[in-house]
């Protein structure tokens, strides 16, 4: 079994995208294989606690459940201060971190890497 | 587990934040000592953001050229393909150290690299 | 020979720039997978052969064809698949993922 590194730059509302990503890696891990998503950009958003979208899918929920089964999440910090979000504020067992030692040790470790966004 | 990555830009200089944030990812790899073997390759678009006279100030912005400059500082590599580059601004004069290369090449560049991040 | 497995997002009528894949795809082994309105490929008259062209193999997502009314409309040239075929396309079958 291999490692996959998803990296997800669009916002958990802008669009399909971050459903396309967990969607990706809940497949990926039911067959056995490790999953790491680095958020960047936009894509910061996926890590905030409280989402609340309504009539569409959770996706901060389905994390929270992914994270317990051994997916591993973290975004950009200065991208989530560029957009408000600060540390406390990230579903439990997500990560706000950085793309010199969290994205660059997330690639080293994977077989593939997919790029999400527009 | 791999140990290159290839950040490709498609995207223009200002119009989105992509390119930066894409030389700031390479630079990141660069720095980590993770990933030694990470370059920048410029297609379509993300060719004018090897140009030398761009002015982010005049729209406020961070300077996609240094952000380039600081992958090459560190002896990174950025290549542009030349025939999209040439499409869009002609013989325009590009930032120092960056390779003009073919699509031929262009591929060549990809398959060195394991991994490839588009933005 | 390598493998890369090129990865739409868009819809036909928004991207336009096909070139790319088949400039980076060259001789090699190219696999295009289309996911949300990039589902929209195989349905449009004008875009189907393009993408055809440059493409060695093209795999649909099934879900996304389906909301978008056009279940069972790719035909042939499309392998329609689901998100485990997603995954193995990209863990096993292909060297490379690229976006575009």
């Amino acid at each position: 079994m291999g490692t996959l590194c998803i990296q997800l730059r669009s916002g958990t509302m802008m669009n399909m995208d971050t459903n396309l990503a967990v969607k990706l890696a809940r497949a990926a891990m039911d067959k056995g294989h490790k999953v790491k998503i680095f958020g960047y950009g936009e894509g910061v958003t996926l890590i905030k606690a409280g989402q609340d979208p309504k009539r569409f899918p959770n996706v901060g929920k389905e994390i929270e459940k992914m994270v317990e089964e051994g997916l591993e999440v973290v975004v950009c910090e200065t991208c989530c201060l560029a957009r408000g979000i600060r540390r406390g504020e990230e579903i439990k067992g997500t990560k706000i971190g950085s793309i010199t030692n969290d994205f660059s040790r997330m690639a080293s470790e994977s077989d593939r890497l997919v790029t999400i966004a527009r | 587990m791999a140990d290159s990555l290839l950040v490709l830009i498609t995207k223009s200089p200002y119009g989105m934040e992509e390119a930066f944030a894409g030389a700031r990812l390479a630079l990141g790899g660069k720095v980590s000592g993770l990933m030694d073997n990470s370059s920048v390759l410029l297609i379509g678009d993300g060719t004018l953001n090897a140009l030398d006279c761009q002015v982010p100030e005049a729209v406020g912005m961070p300077s996609n050229r240094e952000a380039l400059q600081d992958v090459l500082d560190l002896d990174g590599q950025v290549y542009c393909v030349e025939p999209d580059l040439r499409r869009r601004a002609g013989d325009m004069k590009l930032l120092e150290g960056i390779k003009l290369i073919s699509w031929e090449e262009a591929r060549e560049v990809v398959k060195a690299h394991q991994l490839v991040n588009t933005f | 020979m390598s493998s890369t497995l090129f990865i739409l997002l868009k819809s036909p009528h928004e991207y336009h720039d096909l070139d790319a894949v088949a400039a980076l795809g060259g001789d090699d082994r190219v696999g295009v997978m289309l996911f949300e309105d990039a589902t929209l490929f195989p349905v449009s008259e004008d875009r189907r052969d393009e993408i055809m062209d440059v493409a060695d193999e093209i795999y649909v997502m099934g879900e996304d064809l389906e909301a978008r009314g056009f279940k069972g409309r790719a035909g042939k040239g499309f392998q329609v698949i689901d998100y485990p075929r997603a995954v193995d396309l990209i863990m096993r079958e292909y060297d490379q993922t690229i976006t575009l």
